[in-house]
């Protein structure tokens, strides 16, 4: 459904965004491009949205060239970019029944699918509200129902829930695992781990322009070693902690992955000598930050 | 899509940013009229003689004005909203894009263009021989303002940028030329220079069409090329020289 192969990227500035990526996405499948800002994860959409051009590499998504059989993907795909907002002199039902038309669609049958997404999205009472006067959340949510309305076999959401509170949150997932279960495709950026997790098929982990790793979520996090996270906030040395695990210094505190007994242990010591912890099982995040630490060294890790 | 789905999108979009902005908020048509309407104004207080330049200098900055609106409608959806990434990422042509946007910024018009349409009849202006030329006129500076308003709208980063800097060119490319003054006011040397704008190639088929002011043979053939060539020029660098997808 979408191959890359060294595709690269470099600005006029001189910045890198990509360097040389090469993956492969499987239809029917939510697959989340997961690192921090700059990692390259916008640029990689907006090529293969075919939105910016590459340095140099190829793409093909849905079959097709992305540089020279653009018109036959843009027929077939539909993407929310970063940031984007609704124009605000417009109201709901204008943006999801105008999208519609503007990329062609028939009048009735655009006119039936906004209703139907106007359903969905919980919206039916505020057709006629300018897009400016609604809520961030429900901002958001139309965007996403606009990209959803197109019916597209392939959707980029450039980071769609961004600033939304946790149920708007929880909405906009509902969504997108439906339209998952009719078999399209979603490539999704983010950097909020507990998305990726909740969301993703799979999950590409991308820094510094180059992937770094990929996999489902429950792998990855298996790659970790560890069973818990106990985070130490000072009155234990590096040395001290590390005969218990893998020891990582973020800004304010220490981390230590460990098993159970070793967290137990670690526990124990930290209250003989009035040390505040805690601790957690391991979850993406903790796989994130050791991936990012072997590339940028401890000082940079978080 | 198709050539006539296109064309609908281009009506839908031309619907959704000019008929529809203007119903919620009409001032815009009104500070359009705003600038035209005040010469008019001052014109008309200073010589009885000197209205109709203001008039036919009225329908060129209308029509020129909002054309070059279409920078800053680009800025707000390319760089404000960034709707033209989901734009651009569908099957809407960069073509369909640029008519949709020429013809909202003719729906913006259109009411300014009534109004001078009746105060022309008023003053007797309008004429069965001034008309067809009128409306050519008209539609040729609409082509190439919003075209160039497109093009410009590309090299734009930052959007506060945009509504200044069509502001300022709409008011240059009605000041400099022969918009509001005779063409006949002009050196004769320095006549063929006007050529050089949409707006005083157009003005001085007006003017000479209705009778304001005699032309050096050949100038009026000349004008006419110039504004055909210009619009052409200034469509085709809109359509292939703006960046619909970015480097």
């Amino acid at each position: 459904m979408v191959e890359t192969f060294d595709l690269s990227k470099r600005y006029g500035n001189g910045v890198v965004a990509l360097d040389r990526v090469s993956l492969k996405i499987r239809r029917g499948r939510i697959v989340s491009l997961l690192g921090r800002n700059g990692a390259g994860k916008t640029t990689l959409v907006r090529i293969l949205a075919t939105q910016l051009r590459p340095s140099s590499g190829r793409a093909r998504v849905l079959g097709y060239d992305v540089l020279e059989e653009a018109e036959r993907i843009r027929e077939r795909i539909a993407c929310l970019p970063q940031g984007a907002e609704p124009v605000g002199f417009l109201t709901v039902w204008e943006h999801l029944y105008g999208y519609l038309l503007l990329r062609g669609v028939g009048s009735r049958e655009a006119r039936k699918r906004a209703r139907e997404m106007l359903e969905i999205l919980g919206l039916e009472s505020r057709r006629k509200t300018l897009a400016s006067e609604l809520s961030g959340g429900m901002q958001r949510k139309l965007l996403v129902g606009m990209t959803l309305v197109t019916e597209a076999e392939l959707l980029f959401l450039d980071e769609p829930t961004t600033g939304l509170d946790l149920v708007s949150r929880g909405e906009v997932w509902g969504l997108l695992r439906e339209f998952r279960k009719e078999g399209r495709t979603i490539l999704l950026t983010t950097q909020n781990m507990e998305e990726a997790e909740a969301l993703s098929d799979e999950i590409f982990l991308l820094h510094r322009g180059r992937i770094l790793a990929r996999g489902k979520a429950g792998w990855l996090v298996r790659r970790v070693g560890a069973e818990v996270r106990v985070e130490v906030e000072g009155g234990l040395r590096p040395e001290e902690l590390s005969r218990y695990g893998r020891c990582l210094r973020v800004p304010g505190s220490l981390l230590v992955y460990t098993d159970g007994e070793g967290a137990r242990k670690l526990v124990g010591e930290a209250r003989r000598r009035g040390v505040q912890v805690r601790c957690r099982p391991v979850d993406l995040e903790d796989f994130f930050l050791l991936q990012v630490e072997g590339e940028d060294g401890p000082a940079q890790a978080a | 899509m198709g050539l006539l789905r296109q064309l609908r999108a281009s009506l839908v979009l031309g619907w959704l940013n000019g008929v529809v902005p203007i119903r919620r908020t009409p001032l815009w048509v009104i500070s359009y009229l705003m600038f035209p309407l005040s010469l008019l104004f001052l014109l008309g207080l200073y010589s009885e003689e000197l209205v109709d330049f203001a008039l036919l200098g009225g329908f060129l900055t209308v029509l020129a004005s909002t054309g070059i609106e279409v920078l800053g409608d680009v800025a707000y959806f390319k760089t404000i909203c960034k709707v033209q990434d989901m734009f651009v990422a569908s099957p809407l042509s960069p073509s369909a894009y640029l008519f949709g946007l020429s013809l909202s910024s003719l729906f913006y018009s259109l009411p300014g263009l009534l109004v001078l349409t009746v105060a022309s009849l008023l003053h007797g202006l309008l004429s069965s021989q001034l008309t067809p030329t009128l409306v050519a006129v008209l539609l040729l500076i609409w082509l190439s303002f919003t075209a160039l308003g497109f093009t410009l709208s590309t090299f734009i980063r930052e959007p506060r940028h945009a509504w200044p800097l069509a502001s300022i060119l709409s008011i240059l490319f009605s000041i400099l030329p022969p918009v509001y003054y005779p063409a006949s006011s002009l050196p004769e040397c320095l006549l063929p220079l006007s050529l050089l704008l949409p707006t005083g190639a157009g003005a001085l088929l007006l003017q000479e069409k209705a009778g304001l002011v005699d032309l050096p043979v050949g100038l009026a053939k000349l004008a006419w090329a110039s504004l055909i060539a210009e619009t052409l020029l200034l469509w085709l660098l809109a359509r292939y020289g703006s960046r619909w997808r970015e480097d």
